[in-house]
């Protein structure tokens, strides 16, 4: 769950900092917003969640983290195409989802 | 640098020429391959709801112990018995024997009383077998099938130079935009899951490689193919029949010596050669399902002592390799959520597949007139790609109303879901393209809503709730889903056509 959450926030971040996304998905706030440091970000995010998945999963955690990835990467293009604005959220309380799984 | 950038460009047009050809000689076979490859995900739980009325379990042990005794009744001069026992997905025993004579069936045996099942079919097993033999004879179905991996090897890798944009562009879906929205979709389908596309093609080619690159096995054995595999699996055990009759001894005891020997980890398969002769083999072999590579182990018994007479577990580095490929394409050690992210990437594959095969003929179509040829390839596509989905759930449709009892019952099934997809491919043939499409879309999303209710279904789906079983439901529900989503697109095509707006003809 929490490598899911890492991920799609790492896409969201990377994005946000693509020229073709930025505007769309966050609306005039994106004038704020360093292109550079959101994809820093996003990679960063990717690779914790691949680090979290060899951590708790070993082989089958690699496995798992490379499936995720047209799942989370998927949801983020649909996010973007048929609701831009809800998408941020939507992956800000699914990464503070995933968070509490893991603390609980 | 002007002349370094010609040079690029020529390779890139050279790379989308490839990528467009091998895409469309062998999309319609990689079509097929993909469909029921991502359907044999789930071939034990297809099985399940196929075979509705064998709800009894039992133990690997006790369900294997069931099987021998009705098999020794029933088939005791068969030349082999090859057994997979039940585990947490499939409650029945896979059982191919023959009763003497050497034409083997495959049968789903009950776990408890050993007989076969009522209802004969050949259940996920149909799509497994589709996707690397493809209904044809051997070794030609699976030649085909590693032609058509090692193009779409070559599809994927050109796919990733011809569609330069897929990195810019990655995100982007602009729909009901004709093709530059057909482009995108295939463009997403492709990169998103780039990953499971690569992994999937190049394990599945490698476990075809003694079809598609014997050469290997030729210059080291020649024809001496007994030689080969020995020492493939060294320490296994194969010895004549000497044609004196012995009675097998208990089977329990072996079992558990051999699970033993694995050190406690569950047998999944076992073998018993010429099982009612004096020189009866019975092999017992690890279970797959533990870790991504197939850790091979096997433990074989004289059959009428019971007595150890082979042992071997493989430890060779380039073996297991191999066997960590073989495992990652065959997912048998995936969990329910991992199994359905194979799944998930099968669908995408299948649908990357069939997505380039229409943007094929969308951007012939808006530069100039489509040529014969190019609207033949419009109906195929039509057929193929709408046909081929009507035949599996027809597959379906088949089980649930055949009258059970029926010789070759299981054959059956699989005429009427070859039959249903070559007369929808006639029908595409025959009919305008969009007729084609919507007719068969429409027989499809009728089709995939029908299954679960036909023949005694809703009464089978009732009582699998009551005792519990999630899978029958389950699978109801992704029919239903299908229909759904189906009907969704369905009305989307009936829809009129956006003002066709001729701008420059987007980049690939």
């Amino acid at each position: 769950m929490i490598v899911a959450a890492l991920q799609l926030a790492g896409f969201y971040l990377l994005a946000a900092s693509m020229l073709s996304h930025r505007a769309v998905l966050l609306g005039p706030a994106h004038r704020k917003l360093r292109a550079s440091s959101a994809a820093m970000t996003g990679w960063l995010l990717l690779a914790v969640a691949l680090i979290v998945a060899l951590a708790t999963g070993g082989g089958i955690g690699a496995v798992t983290w490379f499936g995720l990835l047209p799942l989370t990467s998927g949801a983020v293009l649909l996010g973007r195409t048929f609701a831009p604005r809800l998408l941020g959220r939507a992956v800000a309380a699914i990464l503070l989802l995933g968070v509490v799984t893991l603390a609980v | 640098m002007v002349h370094r950038g010609a040079i690029r460009q020529g390779a890139r047009q050279v790379m989308a020429w490839l990528h467009g050809w091998t895409g469309l000689l062998l999309g319609w076979i990689l079509f097929v391959m993909c469909v029921a490859g991502t359907l044999s995900v789930f071939k034990p739980e297809i099985g399940r709801w196929m075979r509705p009325e064998a709800t009894a379990h039992a133990d690997r042990v006790a369900a294997t112990a069931a099987a021998t005794r009705w098999l020794a009744a029933h088939a005791s001069r068969s030349s082999g018995w090859y057994l997979t026992a039940p585990d947490d997905r499939a409650n029945t025993i896979e059982a191919t024997f023959d009763r003497g004579g050497g034409d083997y069936v495959v049968r789903s045996l009950d776990p408890v009383t050993g007989a076969p099942v009522a209802r004969e079919t050949l259940g996920g097993e149909f799509f497994y077998r589709l996707h690397f033999e493809l209904e044809l004879p051997y070794p030609w179905g699976r030649l085909l099938a590693s032609i058509a991996a090692m193009a779409m090897l070559t599809a994927l890798v050109t796919g990733v130079i011809a569609h330069r944009r897929i990195f810019r562009d990655f995100f982007t879906f602009r729909p009901a935009k004709g093709q530059r929205s057909w482009l995108d979709g295939h463009n997403a389908l492709g990169v998103l899951a780039m990953p499971f596309h690569l992994m999937i093609t190049f394990s599945g080619l490698l476990t075809l490689a003694s079809v598609n690159m014997p050469w290997g096995i030729v210059a080291n054995y020649g024809n001496d193919l007994v030689t080969a595999f020995h020492d493939l699996a060294p320490g296994a055990v194969d010895r004549p029949a000497v044609k004196r009759p012995a009675p097998l001894a208990p089977i329990v005891p072996m079992l558990r010596e051999a699970e033993r020997r694995f050190d406690g980890a569950p047998f999944g398969r076992l073998s018993i050669e010429n099982p009612g002769d004096a020189a009866a083999v019975v092999t017992v072999y690890r279970s797959d399902a533990a870790q991504i590579g197939y850790a091979q182990a096997e433990v074989s018994f004289d059959g009428p002592s019971g007595r150890v007479i082979g042992a071997w577990s493989e430890h060779r580095p380039a073996v297991q390799t191999y066997a960590v490929i073989y495992g990652l394409h065959m997912g048998r050690y995936a969990g329910p959520p991992l199994r359905w992210l194979y799944f998930l990437g099968g669908a995408m594959l299948t649908l990357a597949v069939a997505t380039g095969m229409i943007l094929w003929v969308v951007k012939r179509r808006e530069r100039a007139p489509l040529s014969r040829v190019n609207r033949i390839v419009e109906r195929l596509n039509a057929g193929v790609i709408a046909g081929v989905p009507v035949g599996c759930v027809a597959f379906l449709w088949a089980n649930r109303l055949l009258p059970l009892g029926i010789a070759d019952r299981g054959q059956q099934e699989v005429n009427v879901a070859l039959g249903a997809a070559a007369a929808s491919v006639l029908v595409a043939l025959a009919l305008p393209p969009r007729w084609a499409w919507s007719l068969l879309l429409g027989i499809f999303a009728l089709l995939c809503a029908g299954a679960p209710l036909i023949g005694d279904g809703i009464a089978q789906s009732i009582a699998a709730v009551d005792r519990a079983d999630a899978v029958l439901p389950a699978m109801d529900l992704v029919l239903f889903a299908f229909a759904a989503a189906t009907i969704a697109i369905l009305l989307r095509l009936r829809r009129p056509a956006a003002p066709a707006r001729r701008v420059r003809v987007p980049a690939t």
